[in-house]
């Protein structure tokens, strides 16, 4: 193959690759890149100097970051709910009012957390955008929420026959 | 234990969650027997963007990517907007393809009769103000 030729192969497979990333980064590209379209801010560099490649590693770092800061969100979610969750138990005193607290709280990670499955199911046939993303994700937080109440109160109709809170030792590690 | 408490709402209510968190114990330890050649050929650029490979690595979202390459292995034409080719499954064992069958199957089932029961029984006590 020829220069000129390479050189047009390579330009239509960086189009390429480019058009794809615009696809998959859809709407966050403003967040992202600012003004810029993504052909834009991931071109060649060619000031001297810097790796040509300088302006595609730091636009990966960027979607790096954004990928860590959603896991820290995923960490915080989980975990300021357990924390919540035992500062509630160990603070009162009546136990059938702990035991609500505890069905509430692992109720609503695993409701959660099934909801994250079922999307799942749904994103590997479906690649969305950010705006489906953030619909499904809210949906996924607003049914865990909804679950960890309905579960309360069944809790609550069904008499208090099991004492999770003793049985399981949380009242030792919550108190 | 009377016939009317097993089948009371209450009960039935804590079964479907009970069966749903045996779901998600079963995808924490499948998730360490996903064939390591499937996700290193079809979990990458093209077919996941960077940002959904970083997301679906590691805690806490990687049990996510474990119930995505089950219903791949089970269904592989499911990937086929993502371009993932229909042949994705012979990269996984038959074991392995059989049983994202099943799982899913049985995932799909008590998942949704969880969502079902817990919106049909909210309506109900609503509407005739029995909480």
């Amino acid at each position: 193959m020829g220069c000129g030729k390479l050189l047009a192969y390579s330009s239509h497979q960086r189009k390429q690759k480019l058009d794809l990333l615009k696809k998959n980064i859809g709407s966050l590209d403003k967040v992202l890149f600012g003004n810029k379209t993504p052909h834009q801010a991931v071109r060649i560099a060619r000031g001297g100097g810097i790796p040509a490649t300088q302006h595609i590693v730091q636009n990966a770092d960027k979607l790096t970051k954004l990928a860590s800061y959603g896991k820290y969100g995923g960490y915080i979610l989980g975990g300021v709910g357990l924390a919540a969750g035992c500062v509630q138990i160990a603070n009162e005193d009546n136990q059938q009012k702990k035991n609500e607290i505890f069905v509430e709280t692992v109720t609503s990670i695993a409701v959660g957390l099934v909801g994250g499955a079922l999307v799942s199911l749904f994103l590997i046939s479906n690649p969305v955008g950010w705006g489906t993303a953030l619909v499904l994700a809210t949906g996924t937080a607003a049914t865990s929420y909804i679950a960890g109440e309905y579960f309360r109160n069944s809790y609550t109709a069904s008499g208090n026959k099991v004492d999770f809170v003793t049985g399981l030792g949380i009242s030792s590690v919550c108190r | 234990m009377s016939v009317t408490s097993v089948f009371h709402w209450t009960s039935i209510s804590f079964y479907l969650l009970y069966a749903n968190m045996a779901c998600l114990v079963f995808i924490f330890i499948i998730h360490f027997f996903v064939p390591k050649v499937m996700i290193k050929t079809y979990f990458k650029e093209p077919y996941f963007s960077l940002l959904e490979i970083k997301l679906f690595t590691g805690p806490p979202y990687a049990y996510m990517r474990t119930v995505m390459m089950m219903r791949l292995a089970g269904w592989p034409d499911c990937g086929k907007k993502r371009g993932i080719p229909a042949t994705a499954h012979e990269v996984c064992p038959v074991w392995f393809q059989v049983l994202s069958r099943v799982f899913i199957r049985t995932f799909l089932t008590v998942a949704i009769s969880l969502l079902a029961f817990m919106g049909g029984t909210s309506i109900i006590f609503t509407v005739f103000d029995m909480w």
